[in-house]
């Protein structure tokens, strides 16, 4: 069974020009939910409510069959905000309100909510590969006709803490600037009117990189992917020190076009969320037939994901 | 129909046993896991019993038999524990061809350092050990259990608050089911930290005595830690292994509720929909269960919900029931995987656990459970209860293995 892409929805960051980090405005969702509702919610649950939802509403769906999410970090402001509200009361009389919400699943769990989905409901958090891996089970999900239409998607958002602590790490490197963001989309066993196919899909959990490169090539044998009619999407994040051997085993395939994402939306570990929208809408857009993305989150876990036109 | 998807073995690390031997003596002679904390930084720890793993995170490592300078964070070695409990008992090795998974379900992975580090941290942005916080997300307990058993075919790792690791088992047996690896080891681990203890004190629903699931007089859960994993193999897989399957996963549903970000809906519809479906997924009828794990938290909310959804689903012909987590108290992203195991070991084993402290059911279910745990009794179906935060609802039905 063939895996489409109905539709997508993105909510992107802005590129702050001083810092140079990437940071999304305020995600505006009354047209989702009743501000009263939403008050309590923080910045990445308004987030992905706002694409989950925006995706749904570009195919016309009000209630889809399945949500499966993916967060490399989940809700820190959060978690941050409960923590630090536990230092400060000395562990007494705390507002639950930032621990309910701080839980991985609450982007899935609030979609459900508002669309009325009680179908499958899951939540991947595996670093740079969380929103593949709600992607993958997606695909699966398609391939054995257990679902519909299945809404998937990931999400992240930055903090101050977040920025301190990266920065003392010294985790972004040289171009390298963290971003936030989330992207969703509905894939379905049903055509519709798409115009775009999730072919296949391959996670890498392994680091090495000579494995990397042995598990690109089978996925392009594999998918008889050629150079010559495919944009490669690679995930170079501006670091050299990520960027070179990436790009070292994408010229052994000698690649001619190809597109680095990350430079609209900063690196973060859900980042493939908006490249992999990026690719869907490339393909709608009439702007290239076929699209191999390779996602990894700074040095870590690989993903790889081809979509053709339909 | 698709494989069969068998169990082959097991691992558990709980406040109630180090591995799956003294779980069972442990459910047997009806001794529970609250002890007196050692581990957990906080003053709650003096006013709220907890079930600790009694084992300091040194202890850990060298039960594992890894380095706690690598893994550091407890959860991470909880899960180094009962994953190569498992992982031993199937004869997993690296390289022995036979291409593996590893799916680990956790609620908030690292915060037990990372808690650490921000308490110094909110002080002064410059203090705080960063080795602390480097493993705060939830992926890398199971990238680190990954290394150490050289699984690099399929890793990831879930998080829907407290049935994380049943749904391990969902998304393992759909991996097998689309011939992505051959094998799964599916499970999860959480430690006690001062973030979940204060979470669950701000909702009111920690008891302040010992935990009565189920009953009418019931205050609150008790919150555990613990990590367990199950291996997962089809048929195609056993006849390379030669593994004997402990037991078979014949059904397993997961749904939302789509209700209430933390409460269950009154006439338990999520909960009754994840029955139903795991119940229709393994082609049984109701009356072919034997024994209900329940999920059974000890909060007035669950308990009800819960009692009422399996009123619905069984009607006046009841199978026996019981929670365990008046033993474990709850160990949330590690739960589902507990009490998986747990029904596992009840096959193997010939036992209905019991269910600690009840006396008065509640009313409008009326359910009566397991009280003490029973021996020598043949289970032949068990189905497992996981409700989380977020309405995800999901149930495990666990047969014993026929040929």
């Amino acid at each position: 069974m063939k895996v489409y892409i109905k539709s997508t929805g993105a909510f992107y960051p802005e590129k702050d020009p001083e810092s140079g980090i990437f940071k999304t405005p305020k995600p505006l969702i009354k047209e989702f939910v009743d501000p009263r509702e939403s008050r309590r919610m923080s910045k990445i649950i308004k987030s992905g409510i706002y694409s989950g939802m925006t995706a749904l509403q570009k195919c016309g769906i009000s209630t889809p069959s399945a949500i499966v999410t993916g967060t490399g970090l989940g809700c820190l402001g959060d978690t941050v905000k409960f923590i630090s509200s536990i230092i400060q009361y000395n562990e007494e009389n705390l507002n639950p309100a930032p621990f309910i919400y701080s839980t991985h699943n609450s982007i899935g769990g609030q979609i459900s909510i508002i669309t009325g989905c009680k179908g499958y409901n899951s939540t991947f958090v595996h670093r740079g590969i969380s929103f593949e891996s709600a992607l993958f089970e997606s695909f699966l999900m398609v391939k054995e006709k257990s679902e519909g239409d299945i809404l998937a998607g990931g999400a992240d958002e930055l903090t101050d803490e977040y920025l301190k602590i990266t920065e003392r790490m010294g985790l972004f490197k040289e171009n390298c600037y963290p971003g936030e963001g989330s992207g969703f989309m509905v894939v379905s066993g049903e055509k519709g009117d798409s115009s775009v196919e999730l072919a296949d899909m391959k996670l890498v959990p392994s680091f090495d990189r000579s494995k990397v490169e042995k598990h690109l090539g089978t996925f392009i044998e594999k998918n008889h992917i050629t150079p010559e009619n495919t944009l490669f999407f690679a995930p170079f994040n501006g670091d050299s020190s990520c960027d070179n051997w990436k790009k070292n085993i994408i010229s052994k395939f000698n690649w001619k076009k190809i597109v680095a994402p990350k430079e609209n939306c900063g690196e973060f570990m859900t980042a493939g969320a908006l490249s992999s929208v990026k690719a869907a809408e490339t393909i709608m857009e009439q702007k290239a037939e076929n699209i191999l993305l390779w996602n990894s989150f700074l040095n870590m876990e690989s993903a790889f994901i081809f979509m053709r036109k339909v | 129909m698709g494989e069969r998807i068998f169990i082959t073995s097991i691992g558990i690390i709980s406040p109630i046993g180090k591995d799956g031997g003294e779980t069972v003596i442990s459910l047997i002679n009806g001794k529970g896991g609250q002890t007196t904390t050692k581990f957990v930084d906080s003053d709650l720890a003096r006013s709220f019993p907890l079930c600790e793993v009694p084992y300091s995170n040194r202890e850990l490592a060298d039960i594992a038999g890894v380095s706690e300078e690598k893994f550091v964070t407890r959860c991470s070695l909880l899960a180094a524990v009962a994953a190569k409990e498992a992982a031993d008992g199937a004869g997993i090795r690296k390289d022995d061809g036979i291409s593996t998974g590893l799916i680990c379900g956790t609620t908030v992975g690292g915060m037990d350092r990372s808690e650490i580090f921000y308490k110094e941290f909110s002080k002064e942005s410059n203090c705080g050990n960063l080795n602390d916080v480097k493993c705060h997300d939830c992926g890398d307990s199971a990238a680190k259990v990954a290394e150490m058993l050289g699984i690099e075919d399929f890793v990831t790792t879930l998080s829907t608050a407290c049935s994380s690791s049943a749904n391990s088992f969902i998304t393992g047996a759909r991996l097998l089911n689309a011939g992505v690896v051959e094998r799964v080891l599916a499970g999860g681990s959480d430690s006690l930290t001062y973030f979940t203890v204060n979470g669950f004190n701000s909702l009111r629903i920690l008891d302040n005595e010992l935990c009565r699931p189920l009953d009418a007089g019931r205050k609150g859960l008790n919150l555990g830690e613990a990590a367990a994993f199950a291996v997962l193999e089809t048929e195609k897989t056993i006849a390379k292994t030669g593994n004997e399957p402990i037991c078979e996963l014949t059904g397993w549903h997961n749904c939302a509720e789509a209700h209430h970000q933390t409460a269950s809906s009154p006439e338990g519809d999520g909960a009754y929909s994840a029955m139903t479906g795991a119940l229709e997924k393994a082609g049984l009828s109701p009356d072919k269960i034997d024994y209900i794990n329940m999920h059974g938290t000890g909060t007035g909310n669950n308990d009800l919900s819960e009692s009422i959804a399996v009123r619905r689903v069984f009607g006046d012909a009841l199978p026996s029931l019981s929670s365990t987590k008046g033993f474990t108290g709850h160990t949330l992203g590690a739960a589902g995987a507990v009490e998986a195991v747990i029904s596992i070991i009840s096959i193997k084993e010939n036992i209905i656990p019991g269910n600690l402290r009840f006396e008065t059911p509640i009313e409008n279910s009326e359910l009566v459970p397991v009280i003490k745990t029973v021996t020598g009794k043949s289970v032949d179906n068990i189905l497992s209860n996981s409700f989380g935060f977020g309405g995800n609802n999901s149930a495990l039905i666990f047969s014993r293995y026929k040929k």
